[in-house]
């Protein structure tokens, strides 16, 4: 099953993020803690790792949007494999 | 490292602890980033040639102790990662009966004092123990393990001495990985290494490759031996890395990238693979198919720790007192 890939706790008092850079393509091969992209939170810009392997499926925000904590940002699994809408 | 005088066993012992400790570690990281562990966590990627260097140099029955960043020398000392993996979820089997968590891993039957994550707050500790041996004459030894932020601690200078007047059979052994938290060694310690500060104590004090277990083990066994003929103590600078950050929510931006890209290069699990594979002691199939079992082992401890039962509100009241020693 597609892997739901969230904005983790990144720190006390950091409730939203930026994604600055997204550092893989849909279709890329990731591995357990590839840098998915690069946040951005109040204080530092900081790399994001997928905490799953697979295929990045799907990435739900563009490059400058404000994601809040825990917000599903991608999809990692399987080729071809269904993700929701 | 020099020319192989171990056997293989031993070698793909030491080889299988430092991928235990580092797929654990791994394991764990994930499991945090995923909002499934809950607390923060202080984690030794890169550093664990030394634990496991040291500790194979150890009996069962010699004693370490920890800091905040525990988890490769408890795996190192033999402590159960099922029990490690239950007290880091909080779970009535954890080593700690869930009540220590990450910063307190330890078993005192594997001969691990819990950890104490006050920074230096574990070497009175260790000097204690060794100070016990000797009054039971008891050929045992103690550790002491800490990081070169420690080595300002007033504890750290009260213990070295007190360890040295009396000749304990304790080590304290340094991993140097450059940075105190975010503070640079180098900025708050005048002296070249942090081993000469074994001079004011008039002790020995050595200063070793931190990434290479082998030369770890080595300088860990002469201390250990110099240490049981009543010799005492050693200072024992490891130099190494820490390939992540301080805790689980730093980005580590203070380590400057190509410090940080050689140090990835110096690893001490790649560098151990390169050399053993390279001096044709074993092969590469040998070597991934101890990390399969070890990935598959972690793996059943996860799910085990997850499906564990939760202290009771009533366990908060035990253990709080000591009715007899």
């Amino acid at each position: 099953m597609a892997k739901e890939i969230k904005v983790p706790d990144l720190g006390v008092n950091v409730e939203t993020v930026v994604i600055l850079k997204w550092m893989k393509e849909v279709g890329d091969e990731v591995k357990m803690g590839d840098v998915l992209c690069e946040v951005e939170t109040d204080k530092a810009a900081t790399d994001l790792e997928s905490v799953a392997k697979g295929v990045l499926l799907k990435k739900l925000f563009d490059e400058g949007a404000e994601v809040e904590k825990d917000t599903v940002i991608a999809y990692v699994g399987e080729a071809g494999e269904a993700v929701p809408e | 490292m020099s020319d192989n005088k171990y056997s293989l066993e031993f070698l793909l012992e030491m080889y299988r602890k430092m991928v235990l400790i580092r797929q654990f570690e791994d394991r764990v990281k994930f499991l945090f980033l995923e909002g499934i562990m809950p607390g923060t966590i202080h984690q030794c990627q890169g550093q664990e040639a030394s634990a496991v260097g040291v500790c194979m140099a150890l009996n069962e029955d010699d004693v370490i102790t920890s800091t905040h960043r525990p988890h490769g020398h408890a795996i190192a000392k033999g402590v159960s990662i099922q029990s490690m993996m239950d007290e880091l979820f909080g779970k009535i089997t954890g080593c700690c009966k869930g009540k220590g968590g990450s910063m307190h891993i330890g078993d005192l039957d594997k001969g691990m004092i819990p950890a104490v994550a006050i920074v230096g707050g574990n070497i009175p500790l260790a000097t204690g123990a060794a100070l016990a041996f000797k009054m039971r004459k008891e050929k045992r030894v103690a550790v002491s393990f800490m990081g070169d932020g420690a080595t300002n601690e007033g504890a750290f200078h009260e213990a070295v001495n007190m360890g040295a007047i009396w000749n304990l059979p304790v080590l304290y052994v340094v991993e140097n990985n450059l940075y105190g938290a975010s503070t640079p060694v180098g900025m708050v310690v005048r002296t070249k290494n942090i081993s000469d500060r074994a001079a004011i104590y008039d002790i020995p004090g050595v200063t070793v490759d931190g990434n290479d277990p082998i030369a770890v083990y080595e300088a860990a066994q002469e201390a250990v031996a110099r240490a049981r003929r009543g010799e005492g103590p050693t200072l024992l600078e490891l130099m190494t890395y820490r390939i992540t950050g301080h805790s689980r929510r730093d980005p580590a931006l203070y380590q400057p990238k190509d410090e940080k890209q050689r140090a990835k290069e110096n690893e001490p699990i790649g560098r151990f693979r390169k050399y053993l594979v390279g001096n044709d002691l074993t092969s590469a199939d040998v070597l991934d198919k101890i990390d399969a079992e070890i990935e598959e082992e972690i793996e059943k401890v996860v799910v085990q720790a997850q499906k564990a039962a939760d202290p009771k509100p009533e366990d908060a009241l035990e253990d709080m007192f000591v009715e007899s020693i």
